[in-house]
This record gives C-alpha cells, sequence and structure tokens, in this order.
C-alpha cells in the first residue's frame, strides 16, 4: 500500500451495493419526474398521441392568466392558514392537559388518538355522510337541539365548503401534534418542574413560562410539518368533494389531477406539477431560513 | 430484592415531594369535550352500518339502530374485503422489506464511509422529504405503462419504496452516528471487511431504529391512496383504501353497507393501535419529530 490507508474508505464495489439501489430508485421515482414535468410542462400534449406538440412557454403563460389555478392556490393556503391556527393551539392545549393529568388521563391519551388512525379515505367518506345536508349527523343533532339556525350546507355551500374540509382536516391531524407536543413536553427533566414549584410557579405560569420556551423546537417542526403538508393536500378533497362546489374547494393537487386525468391536458397538467413543485420547494426554504435562529439555539 | 429496595431508599431522605397539580373541573370538561368529539364518528359509523337501508330516512341519524343487523358487514366480507386486505399486507410488506434492505446499507455508507461526496449526496436524499408526490405523479404514470406494470400490485412497489427512502435513510443515518465508532474500528482492526461490519454489527445494533422507521412507513404506505388511485384499476388489484373508495359508487345506494365496508376497513389499523401502542404511536412520532 502506497498510499496511507484510511480504513474509513470503502472499494468501489462496497460503495456501489450500499448506495446504488437507494439512488437509482430516487433518480427514477423522484428526480427524474420532476424533470419530465418541467419538459412536459412545455408541451401541448394529450397524453394518448406519439407525437408531443412543443409550446414553449405557452403553458407557463397560460398558468400565469389562469384564475382557477390561483384559486387553487388561495385554497391551499386557506388550508394552511387554518391548519396552524387550530392544529397547534390546540394541539398543544390537549397535549398540556394529557400532561396535567399523567396516568390518570391515560384512557383519554389512547382515545385522543383515534382521528389520526383512519384512512384519509375512509374519513372523507363518513363525513360526507356526517355533513349531509339533510340526512347528515351534524345538522340532525343541531335541528334536535333546538339550533336550527347553525344548520348549514357544510359541503353545499360555496363560501363554507373550504373551511368545512380545512376543520376536518384539523380532525384528523391534531392528534398527532398533540402527541408530538406531549413527546416534547415528558422530555423536559422533573427537576424544572419541582424547582419552580418551589419558586411558587402556578400552573398557568409554569406552562407559560416555562414549558412552552422549552418545547419550542417542538413547535416549529409542528409549523413545518403543517405547511408542506397543507400544500399537498389530495386524498380528501378528492372524496369529499373532489373540488366542487363550482371549484371553491380546488386546491392544486385536484386541479392537477383533473387536467391531467380527466380533461387530458398533461402538458398543462405537468405545468401545474412543475409550479407545485417550485412553491413547495420555495415555502420550504423560507421556512427553514424563518426556523434557522430557534432550530440552532 | 426487596430488601435491596428498602435499604436504597433509607438511604435518601425525601425532603420534598413533588405531586402533579390537581386537576381544576374545567380540565375534566375540557378533556371530555375533546373525547366526544373524537369518539362520536365512529359510534355513528359503527351504529349506521348496522341500520336497514330505509332506516336513514325514517328516523333521525343520532338513534342507534332499531335492530342490530350484521346484514351488511357480511355483504361486505363476501365482496372483494379479504382481497383488497392481502394486496396491501402484500405491498406493504415487500416494500418494507426492500426499503429496510436498500436504506440501511445507504445509512450506514453515510453515518460512517469516507467518501468523495457523503454531505451533499446526503443533503440531496433528505431533500426527498419534501417533494410531493403529485409532481412525480404523471411520469410515473408513463413510465409504469412502459416498464408494462400498470394495474399490478408490482406497478405500487417502486413508488412506494422510492418515496420511504428519505425519511428512512434520514431516521436511520442519525442513529447510526450515534453507535459508538469503537465497534467499527474494532471489527477494522479484526480484520472485517466494510460490508461485513454493516452486515454483522451495525444491522443488529440498529434494531430499535428500523422498529422505528419499518411502523412509520407502514402507516403511512396502508393508508396510501394516489398512487393506488392511478396506478391500479381493476377491483382485484385494489388495496384497502382503493375498495373502500370504490364501494361508494358500488354501493351508491346504499349508505349502510358503505359505513359497514368502512368499519371494517378501519378494523386493521385499531387492530394494531391497541396491541402495539406505544410502540406505533412511538414510530409514527420518530418520523414527525426527526424531519
Amino acid at each position: 500500500m502506497s498510499k496511507k490507508y484510511d480504513p474509513l474508505k470503502p472499494n468501489f464495489r462496497t460503495l456501489a451495493w450500499m448506495l446504488g439501489p437507494s439512488i437509482v430508485l430516487l433518480c427514477t421515482y423522484l428526480i427524474w419526474p420532476i424533470i419530465e414535468s418541467f419538459r412536459l410542462s412545455l408541451f401541448d400534449w394529450n397524453g394518448l398521441d406519439k407525437s408531443q406538440k412543443y409550446s414553449g412557454f405557452a403553458n407557463w403563460n397560460e398558468l400565469i392568466h389562469d384564475s382557477l389555478f390561483w384559486l387553487s392556490v388561495k385554497n391551499s393556503f386557506i388550508l394552511l392558514i387554518v391548519a396552524l391556527l387550530i392544529q397547534i393551539p390546540l394541539g398543544l392545549s390537549l397535549a398540556i392537559l394529557l400532561y396535567r393529568g399523567g396516568t390518570r388521563f391515560r384512557f383519554f391519551k389512547m382515545t385522543y388518538f383515534f382521528p389520526g388512525l383512519m384512512s384519509t379515505v375512509a374519513i372523507a367518506i363518513l363525513f360526507k355522510q356526517i355533513f349531509d345536508y339533510n340526512y347528515g349527523l351534524l345538522n340532525q343533532v343541531l335541528q334536535s337541539l333546538n339550533l336550527d339556525f347553525l344548520m348549514q350546507d357544510w359541503l353545499g355551500d360555496k363560501k363554507l365548503a373550504i373551511f368545512t374540509v380545512a376543520l376536518l382536516v384539523c380532525w384528523q391531524y391534531t392528534p398527532y401534534y398533540m402527541l408530538l407536543f406531549l413527546a416534547a413536553l415528558n422530555g423536559i427533566s422533573s427537576d424544572v418542574e419541582e424547582a419552580s414549584a418551589i419558586d411558587g410557579a402556578t400552573n398557568w405560569k409554569y406552562t407559560r413560562f416555562i414549558q412552552i420556551p422549552l418545547i419550542k423546537g417542538a413547535i416549529v417542526t409542528a409549523v413545518t410539518l403543517i405547511t408542506i403538508g397543507s400544500l399537498k393536500y389530495f386524498d380528501l378533497i378528492w372524496v369529499l368533494t373532489a373540488g366542487g362546489p363550482e371549484s371553491s374547494t380546488e386546491v392544486m393537487a385536484s386541479y392537477l389531477y383533473q387536467m391531467a386525468f380527466k380533461s387530458y391536458r398533461v402538458g398543462y397538467a405537468s405545468t401545474i406539477a412543475s409550479a407545485l413543485f417550485l412553491i413547495v420547494f420555495l415555502t420550504a426554504i423560507f421556512i427553514s431560513r424563518a426556523t434557522r435562529k430557534v432550530r440552532e439555539a | 430484592m426487596s430488601l435491596l429496595k428498602s435499604r436504597s431508599t433509607a438511604k435518601i431522605p425525601k425532603v420534598y415531594t413533588f405531586r402533579r397539580p390537581k386537576l381544576s373541573v374545567l380540565s375534566w370538561i375540557v378533556a371530555l369535550l375533546w373525547l366526544l368529539v373524537a369518539l362520536v364518528p365512529y359510534f355513528f359509523m359503527i351504529g349506521f352500518g348496522f341500520k336497514g337501508q330505509t332506516e336513514l330516512f325514517s328516523s333521525p341519524a343520532w338513534k342507534p339502530p332499531a335492530k342490530w343487523d350484521p346484514v351488511n358487514f357480511l355483504l361486505v366480507l363476501q365482496g372483494t374485503y379479504f382481497r383488497a386486505l392481502l394486496n396491501s399486507i402484500i405491498v406493504v410488506v415487500v416494500s418494507m422489506v426492500i426499503v429496510v434492505l436498500i436504506a440501511s446499507s445507504a445509512s450506514f455508507a453515510f453515518a460512517r464511509l469516507r467518501f468523495r461526496g457523503n454531505a451533499i449526496i446526503f443533503s440531496a436524499v433528505v431533500a426527498g422529504l419534501i417533494v410531493p408526490q403529485h409532481t412525480t405523479l404523471i411520469p410515473i404514470y408513463i413510465l409504469t405503462n412502459k416498464l408494462h406494470v400498470y394495474d399490478s400490485l408490482a406497478a405500487l412497489i417502486g413508488p412506494y419504496v422510492a418515496f420511504a427512502i428519505p425519511i428512512t435513510i434520514f431516521i436511520l443515518t442519525q442513529f447510526m452516528r450515534e453507535i459508538p465508532k469503537d465497534f467499527f474500528e474494532a471489527a477494522i482492526v479484526d480484520g472485517a471487511s466494510h460490508s461485513r461490519v454493516f452486515f454483522k454489527v451495525y444491522l443488529p445494533l440498529a434494531r430499535t431504529a428500523l422498529v422505528t422507521v419499518v411502523i412509520f412507513n407502514s402507516v403511512a404506505l396502508w393508508n396510501e391512496f394516489l398512487f393506488a388511485y392511478v396506478l391500479t384499476s381493476s377491483s382485484n388489484k385494489r388495496t384497502l383504501p382503493l375498495t373502500v373508495f370504490d364501494y361508494q359508487g358500488q354501493y351508491a345506494s346504499n349508505t349502510p353497507a358503505i359505513m359497514a365496508a368502512l368499519t371494517l376497513a378501519a378494523v386493521p389499523l385499531f387492530l394494531a393501535y391497541f396491541i402495539f401502542q406505544e410502540k406505533l404511536v412511538n414510530g409514527v412520532m420518530a418520523g414527525a419529530i426527526k424531519s
């Protein structure tokens, strides 16, 4: 051996079998599709013909002036904001409640996670029934409680439907963030709790000035996950409303699906797909920049 | 044993005993309220499944069924339920075996070996976490057709494995970095090759992390909808979530049958939850916390 021997340096064959399969699969199913989407966005193609007609940036130009696309972007961000405003405070409150309850609330801890267990499709089908205007559980309960004035066409009202969807998303995902926060709370050393109790901190003060600052990292994680997740919603909306009524609940992913597999405008759908990627990518960079301080602390 | 215990506590006098605070009435009210929100839809779903087809119109939705009739459940069980269950199990198990094999070896390389581009390739892999499945949908659909695997379970394995790789490598690499380097060095000094160190030392030591990633990925794949929706079409190739989706058309006029189908589809995950509760929750959380 002429060169300095480095025991950490693998030979090529070892490296190839260890890394190769993962990299090949990632290139085939993640990286190549992203590039191919961008390429297809430059073509006018229905997905069936042999020939793809090059159309330059015509699709992109159309996208920028497509009010339906911007509506779907707006709806994605409505979902995002409602999710942040409800899931974080609610998840945090429930986590603190479960934490204070300790073993007394073991049953609650188990059952609170139930909404997170069902598949999104099943949740959508179930709540379609619950939100039904005439026969749905929600309106019938309101009626029997003489609260008729609260009865709504939850999924049929153009203005309301997107918020109904957003609330359902919160029902499904809050348990995850609750458990995330609970895990973080349990990670706080009991010495801290004892010390603050000796110093005379009340429950509320302890939560406000000790617990919440100490689990900032978990809150940042939750914000990141909610943000990225919200931009990618599809299953729930597709099954619950299919983007309707009158596109009022259309989101980027459902619009993309409509274009590709219902309208056979594959070139244009690829443009939406590329735009979706860019929006998610830029949002991720923005979040990681904005939260850098907290994460490094 | 008991003697030992009593002696050890006797040595440390307890000056101050800390007690969890008393729960206010408000806490109990909030706790019960959310319990209601979380559970009522499930009671409704199960009860509805036992109702007769016309009961929907004749009695309020919140009333329990007049007669607990399992006929809807039997109807669903006679359909494609078991086929779908089997399909889901096959797809999840095959995907998980492949993911564990290829991602754990890659994680070992990222965590312990020195080669050019290690850090850059690792960050590129982790960046895969944010790629939306929808962006890749059309090219993957085209690719699936070209490979002549459209409408088969095999069509799902590729995307399922690929999209599970970034989170799996991320969690496993972090875990393997925490395994003391001494193990690695000792094995190398004894003349073991890198492959041997991976199989004989690191893979067994990473057991707990492997359990976590398998649980996390399995739950996600078990409920996966998009790829299964686009890459399969015939009823005997559908996974469980898709079968539930198809029931909507099949039993369009029979809502109680749809509710029975939903209940039956939820059974496997709830069973898993009751058996492995802590592990399942930790697995799902690990995926969230680490990313």
